[in-house]
Protein backbone atom coordinates (compact mmCIF):
# COMPACT_ATOMS: atom_id res chain seq x y z
CA UNK A 1 0.00 0.00 0.00
CA UNK A 2 1.20 3.53 -0.68
CA UNK A 3 0.82 6.13 1.43
CA UNK A 4 -1.30 8.18 -1.38
CA UNK A 5 -3.87 5.02 -0.99
CA UNK A 6 -4.99 6.67 2.26
CA UNK A 7 -5.40 9.57 0.52
CA UNK A 8 -7.48 8.17 -2.08
CA UNK A 9 -9.70 5.96 0.44
CA UNK A 10 -10.12 9.25 2.44
CA UNK A 11 -12.09 10.34 -0.63
CA UNK A 12 -14.59 7.58 0.40
CA UNK A 13 -15.27 7.37 3.85
CA UNK A 14 -18.50 8.22 5.27
CA UNK A 15 -20.04 11.81 4.38
CA UNK A 16 -21.12 12.37 8.01
CA UNK A 17 -17.37 12.54 8.99
CA UNK A 18 -16.27 14.86 6.19
CA UNK A 19 -19.29 17.06 7.60
CA UNK A 20 -18.16 17.27 10.43
CA UNK A 21 -14.89 17.83 9.78
CA UNK A 22 -15.72 20.79 7.15
CA UNK A 23 -18.33 22.29 10.01
CA UNK A 24 -15.37 22.26 12.40
CA UNK A 25 -13.28 24.10 9.70
CA UNK A 26 -16.15 27.09 9.47
CA UNK A 27 -16.65 27.28 13.02
CA UNK A 28 -14.06 30.19 14.49
CA UNK A 29 -12.56 28.63 17.22
CA UNK A 30 -14.52 28.28 20.51
CA UNK A 31 -11.99 28.89 21.97
CA UNK A 32 -10.29 32.57 22.10
CA UNK A 33 -6.39 32.08 20.81
CA UNK A 34 -4.29 29.69 22.64
CA UNK A 35 -2.15 32.27 23.99
CA UNK A 36 -2.38 35.84 25.42
CA UNK A 37 1.20 36.97 25.82
CA UNK A 38 1.93 39.84 27.48
CA UNK A 39 4.44 41.88 29.72
CA UNK A 40 2.36 44.60 30.41
CA UNK A 41 -0.09 45.15 32.82
CA UNK A 42 -3.30 45.06 30.45
CA UNK A 43 -7.02 44.29 31.68
CA UNK A 44 -7.47 40.88 30.43
CA UNK A 45 -11.18 39.35 30.22
CA UNK A 46 -11.70 36.16 29.82
CA UNK A 47 -14.93 34.32 29.43
CA UNK A 48 -15.70 31.23 31.94
CA UNK A 49 -18.11 29.05 30.57
CA UNK A 50 -19.38 26.64 32.90
CA UNK A 51 -22.31 24.34 33.05
CA UNK A 52 -24.05 23.75 36.00
CA UNK A 53 -26.23 25.78 39.16
CA UNK A 54 -25.13 28.52 40.35
CA UNK A 55 -21.50 29.01 42.51
CA UNK A 56 -21.62 28.44 45.54
CA UNK A 57 -18.95 30.15 48.04
CA UNK A 58 -18.54 32.80 50.15
CA UNK A 59 -17.14 35.77 49.15
CA UNK A 60 -14.75 37.50 51.82
CA UNK A 61 -15.19 41.24 51.32
CA UNK A 62 -11.68 41.73 52.61
CA UNK A 63 -9.82 40.72 49.94
CA UNK A 64 -8.09 38.56 52.02
CA UNK A 65 -7.89 34.93 54.25
CA UNK A 66 -8.66 35.09 57.49
CA UNK A 67 -4.82 34.36 58.16
CA UNK A 68 -5.69 30.20 58.29
CA UNK A 69 -5.18 29.44 54.21
CA UNK A 70 -6.87 26.10 55.00
CA UNK A 71 -10.38 25.02 54.49
CA UNK A 72 -11.24 24.89 58.16
CA UNK A 73 -11.40 28.47 58.69
CA UNK A 74 -13.52 28.73 56.22
CA UNK A 75 -16.49 26.08 57.37
CA UNK A 76 -17.98 28.17 60.37
CA UNK A 77 -21.80 27.79 60.63
CA UNK A 78 -22.22 25.31 58.18
CA UNK A 79 -22.40 21.51 57.80
CA UNK A 80 -20.46 19.88 55.35
CA UNK A 81 -23.20 19.26 52.82
CA UNK A 82 -23.97 22.86 52.81
CA UNK A 83 -22.68 25.04 50.52
CA UNK A 84 -22.20 28.87 51.44
CA UNK A 85 -23.43 31.14 48.24
CA UNK A 86 -21.00 33.83 46.65
CA UNK A 87 -21.90 37.04 47.71
CA UNK A 88 -21.61 38.65 44.21
CA UNK A 89 -22.94 41.01 41.89
CA UNK A 90 -23.38 40.96 38.12
CA UNK A 91 -25.36 37.93 38.22
CA UNK A 92 -27.15 37.01 35.20
CA UNK A 93 -24.18 38.20 32.67
CA UNK A 94 -25.34 36.43 30.25
CA UNK A 95 -23.18 37.40 27.35
CA UNK A 96 -21.83 34.23 26.87
CA UNK A 97 -22.96 33.30 23.68
CA UNK A 98 -25.43 29.72 24.37
CA UNK A 99 -24.19 29.39 27.85
CA UNK A 100 -24.96 32.61 28.99
CA UNK A 101 -28.35 32.23 27.93
CA UNK A 102 -29.09 28.87 29.66
CA UNK A 103 -26.97 30.16 33.13
CA UNK A 104 -26.94 32.35 35.86
CA UNK A 105 -23.75 33.22 35.88
CA UNK A 106 -21.83 34.95 38.07
CA UNK A 107 -18.85 37.79 37.41
CA UNK A 108 -16.32 38.62 39.62
CA UNK A 109 -12.89 40.56 39.09
CA UNK A 110 -10.23 39.33 40.01
CA UNK A 111 -6.34 40.55 40.68
CA UNK A 112 -4.34 38.21 39.30
CA UNK A 113 -1.59 37.13 41.75
CA UNK A 114 0.09 34.30 40.57
CA UNK A 115 -0.03 31.00 38.84
CA UNK A 116 0.81 27.51 39.39
CA UNK A 117 1.06 25.05 36.65
CA UNK A 118 -0.71 21.64 37.28
CA UNK A 119 -0.63 20.52 33.86
CA UNK A 120 -4.11 20.59 32.43
CA UNK A 121 -5.34 22.62 35.13
CA UNK A 122 -3.88 25.08 37.91
CA UNK A 123 -4.77 25.91 40.85
CA UNK A 124 -5.35 28.86 42.77
CA UNK A 125 -4.54 29.99 46.26
CA UNK A 126 -6.10 33.13 48.21
CA UNK A 127 -3.10 35.01 49.44
CA UNK A 128 -1.65 38.20 48.36
CA UNK A 129 1.48 37.00 49.11
CA UNK A 130 3.56 35.56 45.89
CA UNK A 131 4.68 32.08 45.49
CA UNK A 132 8.12 33.62 45.09
CA UNK A 133 9.49 30.16 44.06
CA UNK A 134 7.55 29.99 41.22
CA UNK A 135 7.74 33.32 40.18
CA UNK A 136 11.07 33.10 40.07
CA UNK A 137 10.73 30.74 37.01
CA UNK A 138 8.69 33.37 35.29
CA UNK A 139 5.86 31.41 34.12
CA UNK A 140 3.26 31.42 36.82
CA UNK A 141 0.14 33.05 37.23
CA UNK A 142 -1.61 32.34 40.46
CA UNK A 143 -5.19 33.84 40.27
CA UNK A 144 -6.30 34.78 43.80
CA UNK A 145 -9.92 32.89 42.99
CA UNK A 146 -10.81 31.38 46.53
CA UNK A 147 -9.02 29.77 49.55
CA UNK A 148 -8.11 26.71 46.72
CA UNK A 149 -9.73 26.45 43.53
CA UNK A 150 -9.43 23.83 41.40
CA UNK A 151 -9.23 25.33 37.86
CA UNK A 152 -9.60 23.80 34.42
CA UNK A 153 -9.93 24.85 31.21
CA UNK A 154 -12.09 21.78 29.38
CA UNK A 155 -15.55 22.00 29.73
CA UNK A 156 -16.20 20.19 32.36
CA UNK A 157 -19.73 21.39 34.68
CA UNK A 158 -18.07 21.35 38.26
CA UNK A 159 -15.04 23.28 37.22
CA UNK A 160 -14.34 26.64 36.09
CA UNK A 161 -12.61 26.73 33.35
CA UNK A 162 -10.34 29.44 31.56
CA UNK A 163 -11.01 30.21 28.19
CA UNK A 164 -7.49 29.61 27.17
CA UNK A 165 -5.13 26.95 27.92
CA UNK A 166 -3.19 27.99 30.85
CA UNK A 167 0.19 26.42 30.31
CA UNK A 168 -0.10 28.83 27.48
CA UNK A 169 -1.37 31.75 28.97
CA UNK A 170 0.64 34.52 30.68
CA UNK A 171 -1.26 36.48 32.07
CA UNK A 172 0.34 39.20 33.88
CA UNK A 173 0.50 39.30 37.38
CA UNK A 174 -1.22 42.29 38.59
CA UNK A 175 -3.81 42.22 35.74
CA UNK A 176 -7.46 42.40 36.59
CA UNK A 177 -9.43 39.67 35.06
CA UNK A 178 -13.19 38.90 34.83
CA UNK A 179 -14.09 35.47 35.20
CA UNK A 180 -17.72 34.33 35.09
CA UNK A 181 -18.87 31.33 36.59
CA UNK A 182 -22.15 29.33 37.69
CA UNK A 183 -20.24 26.37 39.29
CA UNK A 184 -17.46 25.74 41.71
CA UNK A 185 -16.43 22.73 42.90
CA UNK A 186 -14.99 22.37 46.54
CA UNK A 187 -11.34 22.32 46.69
CA UNK A 188 -9.30 19.79 47.33
CA UNK A 189 -7.91 19.07 51.01
CA UNK A 190 -4.28 20.13 50.43
CA UNK A 191 -2.15 21.26 53.13
CA UNK A 192 -0.83 24.97 53.65
CA UNK A 193 1.53 25.85 50.80
CA UNK A 194 1.18 22.20 49.40
CA UNK A 195 -0.98 21.47 46.29
CA UNK A 196 -0.61 17.63 45.87
CA UNK A 197 -4.09 16.44 45.73
CA UNK A 198 -5.51 17.42 42.90
CA UNK A 199 -8.91 15.83 43.37
CA UNK A 200 -12.06 17.61 44.86
CA UNK A 201 -13.78 16.08 47.48
CA UNK A 202 -17.75 16.66 47.70
CA UNK A 203 -18.53 18.61 50.40
CA UNK A 204 -15.82 20.53 51.01
CA UNK A 205 -15.53 24.36 51.78
CA UNK A 206 -14.85 26.89 49.27
CA UNK A 207 -14.29 30.21 49.46
CA UNK A 208 -14.36 32.97 46.74
CA UNK A 209 -12.10 35.72 47.10
CA UNK A 210 -11.57 38.33 45.19
CA UNK A 211 -9.68 41.88 45.84
CA UNK A 212 -11.74 44.20 43.15
CA UNK A 213 -15.15 42.36 43.83
CA UNK A 214 -18.12 43.51 43.61
CA UNK A 215 -20.63 42.86 45.94
CA UNK A 216 -24.14 43.60 46.05
CA UNK A 217 -27.51 41.56 46.25
CA UNK A 218 -26.09 38.68 47.98
CA UNK A 219 -28.16 35.86 46.96
CA UNK A 220 -29.77 33.63 50.09
CA UNK A 221 -27.90 30.70 51.70
CA UNK A 222 -29.94 27.73 50.53
CA UNK A 223 -29.35 25.85 54.02
CA UNK A 224 -31.16 22.47 53.11
CA UNK A 225 -32.26 21.12 50.37
CA UNK A 226 -32.87 16.80 49.75
CA UNK A 227 -34.04 14.94 46.89
CA UNK A 228 -35.55 11.81 46.48
CA UNK A 229 -35.30 9.39 43.01
CA UNK A 230 -38.54 9.84 41.04
CA UNK A 231 -41.58 6.99 41.11
CA UNK A 232 -41.82 7.24 37.53
CA UNK A 233 -39.50 8.42 34.45
CA UNK A 234 -40.00 12.25 33.67
CA UNK A 235 -39.80 11.78 30.44
CA UNK A 236 -41.08 13.89 27.59
CA UNK A 237 -44.77 13.17 26.26
CA UNK A 238 -42.81 11.36 23.11
CA UNK A 239 -39.58 9.95 23.87
CA UNK A 240 -37.13 9.47 21.04
CA UNK A 241 -36.12 5.39 20.87
CA UNK A 242 -33.55 3.70 18.55
CA UNK A 243 -30.43 5.45 19.42
CA UNK A 244 -27.48 4.78 16.53
CA UNK A 245 -24.73 2.64 17.61
CA UNK A 246 -22.53 5.64 16.25
CA UNK A 247 -23.84 8.04 18.39
CA UNK A 248 -21.27 9.54 20.68
CA UNK A 249 -20.81 10.32 24.35
CA UNK A 250 -18.56 12.30 26.20
CA UNK A 251 -18.29 12.27 30.12
CA UNK A 252 -15.77 14.65 31.62
CA UNK A 253 -14.06 13.58 35.03
CA UNK A 254 -11.87 15.47 36.87
CA UNK A 255 -8.72 14.47 35.33
CA UNK A 256 -10.09 14.42 31.52
CA UNK A 257 -13.01 13.48 29.59
CA UNK A 258 -13.67 10.02 27.80
CA UNK A 259 -15.65 9.75 24.23
CA UNK A 260 -17.37 6.81 23.53
CA UNK A 261 -19.83 5.03 20.82
CA UNK A 262 -22.88 2.56 22.45
CA UNK A 263 -23.60 2.54 25.97
CA UNK A 264 -26.28 4.62 24.93
CA UNK A 265 -27.83 4.75 28.61
CA UNK A 266 -26.59 8.25 28.93
CA UNK A 267 -28.02 9.36 25.84
CA UNK A 268 -31.09 7.75 25.91
CA UNK A 269 -32.44 9.08 29.52
CA UNK A 270 -30.74 12.58 28.86
CA UNK A 271 -32.24 13.14 25.67
CA UNK A 272 -35.87 12.12 26.53
CA UNK A 273 -36.40 13.49 29.39
CA UNK A 274 -38.73 16.55 30.60
CA UNK A 275 -36.13 19.18 32.04
CA UNK A 276 -38.34 21.38 34.36
CA UNK A 277 -36.77 24.88 35.06
CA UNK A 278 -38.61 25.36 38.20
CA UNK A 279 -37.35 22.68 39.92
CA UNK A 280 -33.57 23.50 39.03
CA UNK A 281 -31.88 23.76 42.72
CA UNK A 282 -28.36 25.05 43.94
CA UNK A 283 -27.32 21.71 44.21
CA UNK A 284 -23.83 20.58 42.12
CA UNK A 285 -24.03 18.10 39.37
CA UNK A 286 -21.38 15.40 39.88
CA UNK A 287 -20.36 15.08 36.06
CA UNK A 288 -20.74 16.79 32.96
CA UNK A 289 -22.49 15.21 29.68
CA UNK A 290 -22.06 16.06 26.26
CA UNK A 291 -24.49 13.77 23.87
CA UNK A 292 -25.11 13.91 20.34
CA UNK A 293 -28.46 15.79 20.94
CA UNK A 294 -27.29 18.31 23.74
CA UNK A 295 -24.48 19.74 25.32
CA UNK A 296 -23.51 20.51 29.26
CA UNK A 297 -26.05 17.93 30.56
CA UNK A 298 -25.49 18.43 34.74
CA UNK A 299 -25.79 14.62 36.07
CA UNK A 300 -25.75 13.95 39.92
CA UNK A 301 -26.64 10.34 40.16
CA UNK A 302 -26.56 10.73 44.33
CA UNK A 303 -29.17 13.05 44.77
CA UNK A 304 -30.43 11.59 41.41
CA UNK A 305 -31.23 14.55 38.96
CA UNK A 306 -30.10 15.53 35.48
CA UNK A 307 -29.80 19.26 34.66
CA UNK A 308 -29.95 20.62 31.08
CA UNK A 309 -30.84 24.43 29.65
CA UNK A 310 -32.21 25.96 32.69
CA UNK A 311 -34.40 23.00 33.47
CA UNK A 312 -33.92 19.83 36.08
CA UNK A 313 -35.52 16.43 36.18
CA UNK A 314 -35.59 13.85 38.49
CA UNK A 315 -33.94 10.52 37.97
CA UNK A 316 -35.54 7.07 38.84
CA UNK A 317 -33.91 4.51 40.56
CA UNK A 318 -33.65 2.60 37.17
CA UNK A 319 -32.32 5.40 35.32
CA UNK A 320 -29.56 5.47 37.92
CA UNK A 321 -28.83 2.18 37.80
CA UNK A 322 -28.12 2.65 34.08
CA UNK A 323 -26.39 5.94 33.72
CA UNK A 324 -24.14 4.80 36.70
CA UNK A 325 -23.18 1.87 34.88
CA UNK A 326 -21.88 3.70 32.14
CA UNK A 327 -20.22 5.84 33.96
CA UNK A 328 -18.60 3.79 36.05
CA UNK A 329 -17.51 2.41 32.82
CA UNK A 330 -16.35 5.43 31.68
CA UNK A 331 -13.97 5.99 34.51
CA UNK A 332 -11.95 3.05 33.78
CA UNK A 333 -11.29 4.74 30.17
CA UNK A 334 -8.44 6.41 29.20
CA UNK A 335 -8.50 9.80 28.89
CA UNK A 336 -9.41 11.53 25.79
CA UNK A 337 -5.93 13.80 24.47
CA UNK A 338 -6.78 17.27 24.76
CA UNK B 1 -28.56 31.68 -2.08
CA UNK B 2 -29.39 28.15 0.26
CA UNK B 3 -27.64 25.22 -0.76
CA UNK B 4 -31.48 23.65 -1.81
CA UNK B 5 -32.30 26.36 -4.08
CA UNK B 6 -28.97 26.19 -6.36
CA UNK B 7 -29.32 22.55 -6.46
CA UNK B 8 -32.41 22.99 -8.26
CA UNK B 9 -31.25 25.47 -10.32
CA UNK B 10 -28.87 22.41 -11.65
CA UNK B 11 -32.12 20.39 -12.24
CA UNK B 12 -33.17 22.95 -13.87
CA UNK B 13 -30.18 23.29 -16.02
CA UNK B 14 -30.18 27.13 -15.40
CA UNK B 15 -26.54 28.07 -15.75
CA UNK B 16 -27.17 30.41 -12.54
CA UNK B 17 -26.40 27.34 -10.87
CA UNK B 18 -22.42 28.01 -11.19
CA UNK B 19 -22.94 31.60 -10.58
CA UNK B 20 -24.67 30.49 -7.47
CA UNK B 21 -22.39 27.85 -6.61
CA UNK B 22 -19.33 30.08 -7.59
CA UNK B 23 -20.41 33.08 -5.37
CA UNK B 24 -20.95 30.70 -2.35
CA UNK B 25 -18.17 28.77 -2.45
CA UNK B 26 -15.69 29.28 -4.75
CA UNK B 27 -13.30 30.62 -1.89
CA UNK B 28 -13.91 27.53 -0.24
CA UNK B 29 -13.13 25.04 -3.16
CA UNK B 30 -9.66 27.26 -4.03
CA UNK B 31 -8.49 26.88 -0.85
CA UNK B 32 -9.15 22.99 -1.29
CA UNK B 33 -7.15 23.06 -4.86
CA UNK B 34 -4.57 25.25 -3.06
CA UNK B 35 -3.58 23.41 0.15
CA UNK B 36 -3.20 20.45 -2.71
CA UNK B 37 -1.50 22.30 -5.76
CA UNK B 38 0.19 25.50 -3.72
CA UNK B 39 -0.32 27.32 -7.74
CA UNK B 40 -2.78 30.14 -8.09
CA UNK B 41 -3.21 29.38 -11.80
CA UNK B 42 -3.61 25.83 -11.60
CA UNK B 43 -6.09 25.74 -8.47
CA UNK B 44 -8.13 28.15 -10.09
CA UNK B 45 -8.36 25.85 -13.29
CA UNK B 46 -9.43 23.14 -11.02
CA UNK B 47 -11.94 24.97 -9.56
CA UNK B 48 -12.99 25.98 -12.56
CA UNK B 49 -13.54 22.34 -13.47
CA UNK B 50 -15.35 21.15 -10.57
CA UNK B 51 -17.83 23.72 -11.62
CA UNK B 52 -17.90 21.45 -14.67
CA UNK B 53 -17.79 18.32 -12.94
CA UNK B 54 -20.79 19.35 -10.50
CA UNK B 55 -22.91 20.59 -13.83
CA UNK B 56 -22.37 17.32 -15.28
CA UNK B 57 -23.30 14.97 -11.89
CA UNK B 58 -25.82 16.93 -10.81
CA UNK B 59 -28.63 15.69 -11.97
CA UNK B 60 -28.87 12.72 -11.18
CA UNK B 61 -27.02 13.24 -7.94
CA UNK B 62 -28.77 15.33 -5.02
CA UNK B 63 -26.43 15.91 -2.96
CA UNK B 64 -27.25 15.97 0.90
CA UNK B 65 -24.53 18.69 1.18
CA UNK B 66 -23.35 20.64 -1.29
CA UNK B 67 -20.11 22.35 0.44
CA UNK B 68 -19.04 18.74 0.95
CA UNK B 69 -20.11 17.53 -2.82
CA UNK B 70 -17.82 20.18 -4.33
CA UNK B 71 -14.78 19.62 -1.83
CA UNK B 72 -14.57 16.13 -2.80
CA UNK B 73 -15.15 16.69 -6.79
CA UNK B 74 -12.35 19.37 -6.28
CA UNK B 75 -10.17 17.38 -3.94
CA UNK B 76 -9.86 14.40 -6.66
CA UNK B 77 -9.53 17.12 -9.59
CA UNK B 78 -6.57 18.68 -7.55
CA UNK B 79 -5.04 15.70 -6.51
CA UNK B 80 -5.05 13.99 -9.88
CA UNK B 81 -3.88 17.18 -11.31
CA UNK B 82 -0.73 17.50 -9.01
CA UNK B 83 -0.06 13.92 -9.38
CA UNK B 84 -0.61 14.58 -13.11
CA UNK B 85 2.14 17.49 -13.29
CA UNK B 86 4.45 16.30 -10.19
CA UNK B 87 4.78 12.18 -11.67
CA UNK B 88 7.54 11.35 -10.20
CA UNK B 89 8.90 14.11 -8.32
CA UNK B 90 6.72 15.64 -5.41
CA UNK B 91 6.29 19.76 -5.10
CA UNK B 92 5.99 21.36 -1.77
CA UNK B 93 2.65 21.15 -0.96
CA UNK B 94 0.69 20.18 2.16
CA UNK B 95 -0.60 17.57 -0.04
CA UNK B 96 3.15 16.19 -0.45
CA UNK B 97 3.72 17.07 3.62
CA UNK B 98 0.61 14.98 4.18
CA UNK B 99 1.71 12.31 2.05
CA UNK B 100 5.13 12.23 4.28
CA UNK B 101 3.47 11.71 7.46
CA UNK B 102 0.79 9.38 6.33
CA UNK B 103 3.87 7.80 5.52
CA UNK B 104 4.71 6.76 8.29
CA UNK B 105 1.27 4.76 8.54
CA UNK B 106 2.84 2.13 6.19
CA UNK B 107 5.39 -0.12 4.93
CA UNK B 108 6.56 -0.25 2.02
CA UNK B 109 4.34 -2.82 -0.44
CA UNK B 110 4.83 -6.54 0.13
CA UNK B 111 4.16 -8.43 -2.64
CA UNK B 112 1.29 -8.90 -4.69
CA UNK B 113 -1.15 -8.18 -1.95
CA UNK B 114 -0.17 -5.41 -1.60
CA UNK B 115 -2.73 -3.51 -3.67
CA UNK B 116 -6.10 -3.16 -1.62
CA UNK B 117 -9.22 -2.18 -2.69
CA UNK B 118 -9.17 1.41 -1.88
CA UNK B 119 -13.21 1.16 -1.35
CA UNK B 120 -12.42 -1.23 1.50
CA UNK B 121 -9.45 0.73 2.80
CA UNK B 122 -11.69 3.77 2.98
CA UNK B 123 -14.64 1.58 4.88
CA UNK B 124 -11.57 0.21 7.66
CA UNK B 125 -10.39 4.12 7.96
CA UNK B 126 -14.01 5.17 8.59
CA UNK B 127 -14.67 2.80 11.06
CA UNK B 128 -11.30 3.85 12.87
CA UNK B 129 -12.13 6.98 12.86
CA UNK B 130 -15.52 6.76 14.55
CA UNK B 131 -13.72 5.14 17.38
CA UNK B 132 -11.54 8.06 17.67
CA UNK B 133 -13.13 11.24 19.86
CA UNK B 134 -14.63 14.06 17.24
CA UNK B 135 -12.11 16.54 18.14
CA UNK B 136 -9.21 14.26 16.87
CA UNK B 137 -10.79 12.53 13.93
CA UNK B 138 -11.62 16.24 13.17
CA UNK B 139 -8.12 16.93 13.47
CA UNK B 140 -6.93 14.29 11.32
CA UNK B 141 -9.66 15.19 8.37
CA UNK B 142 -8.43 18.91 8.34
CA UNK B 143 -5.09 18.02 7.90
CA UNK B 144 -5.34 15.12 5.28
CA UNK B 145 -8.36 15.24 3.98
CA UNK B 146 -9.15 19.04 3.65
CA UNK B 147 -5.01 19.05 3.48
CA UNK B 148 -5.02 22.36 5.62
CA UNK B 149 -1.64 23.32 7.22
CA UNK B 150 -0.92 21.98 10.69
CA UNK B 151 -0.66 24.99 11.79
CA UNK B 152 -4.12 25.78 10.33
CA UNK B 153 -5.69 22.77 11.17
CA UNK B 154 -4.42 23.18 14.97
CA UNK B 155 -5.91 26.73 14.78
CA UNK B 156 -9.36 25.38 13.87
CA UNK B 157 -9.04 23.04 16.50
CA UNK B 158 -8.65 25.44 18.85
CA UNK B 159 -4.86 24.10 20.00
CA UNK B 160 -1.20 24.70 19.73
CA UNK B 161 0.61 23.36 17.05
CA UNK B 162 2.58 21.01 19.00
CA UNK B 163 -0.27 19.53 20.75
CA UNK B 164 -1.48 18.80 16.86
CA UNK B 165 1.39 17.85 16.11
CA UNK B 166 1.08 14.99 19.44
CA UNK B 167 -2.52 13.95 18.40
CA UNK B 168 -1.74 13.73 14.59
CA UNK B 169 1.77 11.67 15.33
CA UNK B 170 -0.95 9.26 18.05
CA UNK B 171 -3.51 9.11 15.87
CA UNK B 172 -1.32 8.11 12.43
CA UNK B 173 0.39 5.39 15.29
CA UNK B 174 -3.58 4.19 16.38
CA UNK B 175 -4.50 4.32 12.48
CA UNK B 176 -1.73 2.02 11.58
CA UNK B 177 -2.47 -0.71 14.09
CA UNK B 178 -5.93 -0.53 13.05
CA UNK B 179 -5.00 -1.19 9.57
CA UNK B 180 -2.63 -4.27 10.76
CA UNK B 181 -5.34 -5.23 12.58
CA UNK B 182 -8.05 -5.46 9.56
CA UNK B 183 -5.40 -7.03 7.37
CA UNK B 184 -4.42 -4.10 5.42
CA UNK B 185 -1.21 -4.38 6.29
CA UNK B 186 0.97 -6.46 7.72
Amino acid sequence: MREEDIIDALDGIDDELISEADEARKQKNKKSGRVIKSLTAIAAVLAVAVIGVYAVAVIRSDGGTDGTNSSDGLSDGYSDNEHPIPTTGAVNDGNDGNRGEMLDLMSVTLKVTGWYDGGSCFMGRVTDSLDSEKLSKGMYIQVNFGDTVFLETKSNGNKIQLENDPTETMIPVGSEITVRYSVLIPPPPIANGAADNLTPTRGDHYVLFADTLVLDNAPELERSHTHSAAAVPQNVDDPFVGYCGNSMTTVYFPDGKVTFMAHLALTEILHNLDYDADKLCRCLPEYTVDTEFGKDYGINLTAGYARYNGGQADLTAEQIDDMLAVIEWAKDQPRDIA
Amino acid sequence: MQDEKIIELYFDRDERAIEETAAKYENYLFKIAMNVLSDTEDSRECVNDSYFAAWESIPPARPARLSGYLGKITRRISIDRYRYKTRDKRKESEYALSLDELGECITAPEGPEAAVEIKLLAESISRFLYTQPRDRRVLFLMRYYFLDSLSEAAERCGIGENKAKKILFGMRNSLREHLIKEGFLQ
